[in-house]
């Protein structure tokens, strides 16, 4: 049966006419089409490498996708390399990527927010960052005990 | 936390005094014992140092609330807390 006879005028479907040339094309083509596209689009970005959370190449305390987030080096257990490891600085609420800022060795928490100012020295007041010694022999500022409710008890040795 | 703004002699306190202190108190490193060897507390309180002790209550904000001098204020100072703390 030819088509004509198959498809009774009025109701023949819509015809597109493809060239034999580009129909082999497409067929032949088109996988490695798809290849050359994938590949154009990821050109230049890094494929992106899984993190192993069960991982710590460094033995810091911290695990290695953890590092990655903090931007601390998973391979280097103290990446600021002032004498504490990074999971010790997370311990002691001390930055591991600043090697001016270490844990206090009495163990006190650095936690000046970082946006304390004075405002005078009568009640009502944000007190001074008042510089002490402690009993561990280390300069303490009276900020990094902010962020708790404290009695400064001041008296003489005496 | 204990602030030394004197020491034996009447003079600043040294870091040595403020570690001794911590022993007498029997605290060892559980409070800051501070020795403040530049005397700012004096300068930067509503505490004159005339009667011993002085105590202010600081907020988490760093803020003096209420600061009282002489003995048997701790108490106060705590309610103070509590009652500021909800």
């Amino acid at each position: 049966m030819d088509f004509h006879s198959q498809y009774p005028r009025g109701l023949r479907p819509l015809q597109i006419h493809v060239p034999l040339e580009l129909e082999a094309v497409l067929t032949t083509w088109k996988p490695l089409v798809l290849l050359l596209a994938i590949a154009c689009t990821t050109e230049g970005e890094e494929a992106p490498t899984a993190c192993d959370a069960a991982a710590d190449a460094d033995m810091d305390g911290i695990d290695d996708c953890t590092e990655d987030e903090l931007g601390t080096d998973p391979a280097a257990a103290d990446t600021d390399g002032d004498g504490f490891s990074d999971g010790e600085e997370l311990d002691c609420v001390s930055d591991p990527l600043d090697d001016t800022e270490a844990c206090y060795k009495c163990g006190w928490a650095h936690n000046d927010p970082g946006d304390l100012e004075t405002t005078g020295s009568g009640l009502g007041d944000v007190i001074a960052d008042i510089n002490f010694v402690d009993q561990c022999g280390e300069d303490v500022a009276l900020y990094d005990f902010a962020q708790e409710y404290h009695i400064l008890f001041m008296t003489a040795v005496w | 936390m204990v602030a030394l703004f004197q020491g034996a002699t009447g003079g600043e306190p040294t870091p040595d005094e403020a570690d001794e202190y911590a022993e007498v108190l029997g605290v060892k490193r559980r409070i800051p014992v501070l020795a403040d060897t530049k005397v700012r507390t004096i300068e930067r309180t509503p505490y004159d140092g005339g009667s011993l002790p002085g105590l202010c209550v600081l907020s988490p904000e760093m803020v003096m609330l209420e600061c009282y001098d002489g003995h048997g204020e701790y108490e106060k100072a705590l309610d103070f807390i509590e009652a500021d703390a909800g």
